[in-house]
């Protein structure tokens, strides 16, 4: 196994990795007030938030679909961020991710979701992202900025209070938002990133390229001891030995801390040592 | 190198330029006509032909396009043009979902 420069930085990150997401807010909440929203940011955060730099790439592709219009500039960011580091960004810097994993550190008994739950991302995706506004436009209530708890917690809340304080008429958001953003807030205790595992559009869209993306997770067979302790490591029920670029893969890369060091982080311009081949002995 | 690094390599590179050509096409040449609301509801007349001008449109790029959606400030009317659903320089209320 090829231990490269990279892999070396992120597992000197990894015991930080909070903290480091918690160093991206600075890039997302906008301390500048720049409100760059013609941009699109790689990240789950809604641009009605009032800390908001740029624009959410899934609010934009819906909008533009629901305008009949193509999003260059929100497909072409998302494609080349996800084929440089696929899910990457979904363990390391998204905020909405980091809000997840700060509710998981409340001492509750935590629920296994099964892993079909993962196909629902796509559901979601293609179903209030992609249909619901090409054929019934913005104004229908599955359009995904309607439901999305994102949304709610980042931008309705935020503007109900700004609201109250300020002594105008208080804009309340419509029932079916409150109750989920409430269901949100209750699940995010008792099960590890439910929105990141069950119905994130975004991450539905970046797990494509895990197979695919120039950073990719390697399994080194030679020190691989088989004792799958990469599977009790990691938070989200994947079998990182035996599938580590899975769909379902936030990157958060706890599965790198096996005692051999047999899984590491690798880019396309490292060479791997020998073939890869499952427990079975397949060949990956 | 192993096959799949082969075949990952070269998903990589094609997905990237793809994407590259995806963002600089959005970002430096398409263009999208949006008619500016006043203009739309108002057609004027000229004088000397006697017949009402068309409303005028403006050519966005797409960044301005994508700052506009974030806030609700474009909308197709009804004959399926683009128009936007602000005057001057004050955006729409917030995001209206």
């Amino acid at each position: 196994m090829v231990e490269t420069r990279l892999s070396n930085l992120f597992q000197k990150l990894l015991p930080h990795r909070l903290w480091v997401q918690v160093g991206f807010l600075a890039l997302w909440l906008d301390p500048l007030a720049l409100r760059l929203h013609q941009v699109c940011g790689p990240v789950f955060h809604c641009y009605a938030c009032p800390l908001s730099a740029f624009a959410c790439p899934i609010g934009v592709i819906a909008q533009f679909g629901g305008l009949h219009l193509f999003p260059f500039l929100a497909v072409g960011l998302l494609v080349v961020v996800g084929g440089l580091v696929g899910s990457l960004l979904c363990g390391w810097a998204c905020p909405f991710g980091l809000l997840q994993d700060l509710a998981a550190k409340v001492p509750t008994r935590k629920i296994h979701l099964p892993a079909w739950t993962g196909h629902l991302r796509y559901v979601m995706l293609v179903g209030t992202v992609l249909l619901v506004p090409y054929v019934w436009g913005e104004s229908h209530p599955l359009f995904v900025c309607r439901v999305c708890p994102a949304g709610g917690l980042e931008a309705a809340v935020p503007n109900v209070v700004t609201q109250a304080l300020t002594g105008k008429p208080i804009a309340w958001p419509s029932p079916a938002k409150l109750a989920i953003v409430g269901a949100f807030l209750v699940t995010i205790v008792f099960i590890r990133r439910p929105w990141c595992r069950v119905l994130c559009p975004l991450g539905a869209i970046f797990s494509l390229f895990n197979k695919v993306s120039a950073l990719f997770l390697r399994v080194d067979r030679g020190r691989c001891s088989e004792c799958q302790r990469c599977r009790k490591l990691c938070p989200y029920d994947i079998q990182p030995d035996a599938s580590p670029n899975d769909l379902r893969c936030i990157r958060c890369l706890e599965c790198t801390r096996c005692g051999p060091g047999a899984l590491n982080l690798e880019t396309v311009l490292d060479r791997g040592t020998g073939p890869a081949v499952r427990p079975s002995g397949a060949l990956l | 190198m192993m096959q799949t690094d082969r075949k990952r390599t070269l998903g990589f590179v094609c997905l990237f330029a793809v994407g590259v050509i995806l963002l600089a096409y959005g970002g430096w040449l398409h263009a999208i006509d949006v008619l500016v609301s006043k203009e739309a509801e108002k057609p004027t007349v000229s004088p000397e032909q006697g017949l009402p001008k068309p409303p005028e449109s403006v050519a966005k790029s797409e960044w301005a396009v994508v700052k506009d959606v974030t806030f609700g400030g474009l909308a197709r009317d009804g004959s399926g043009r683009l128009k936007q659903t602000y005057t001057g320089e004050a955006p729409a209320a917030a995001c209206p979902t």
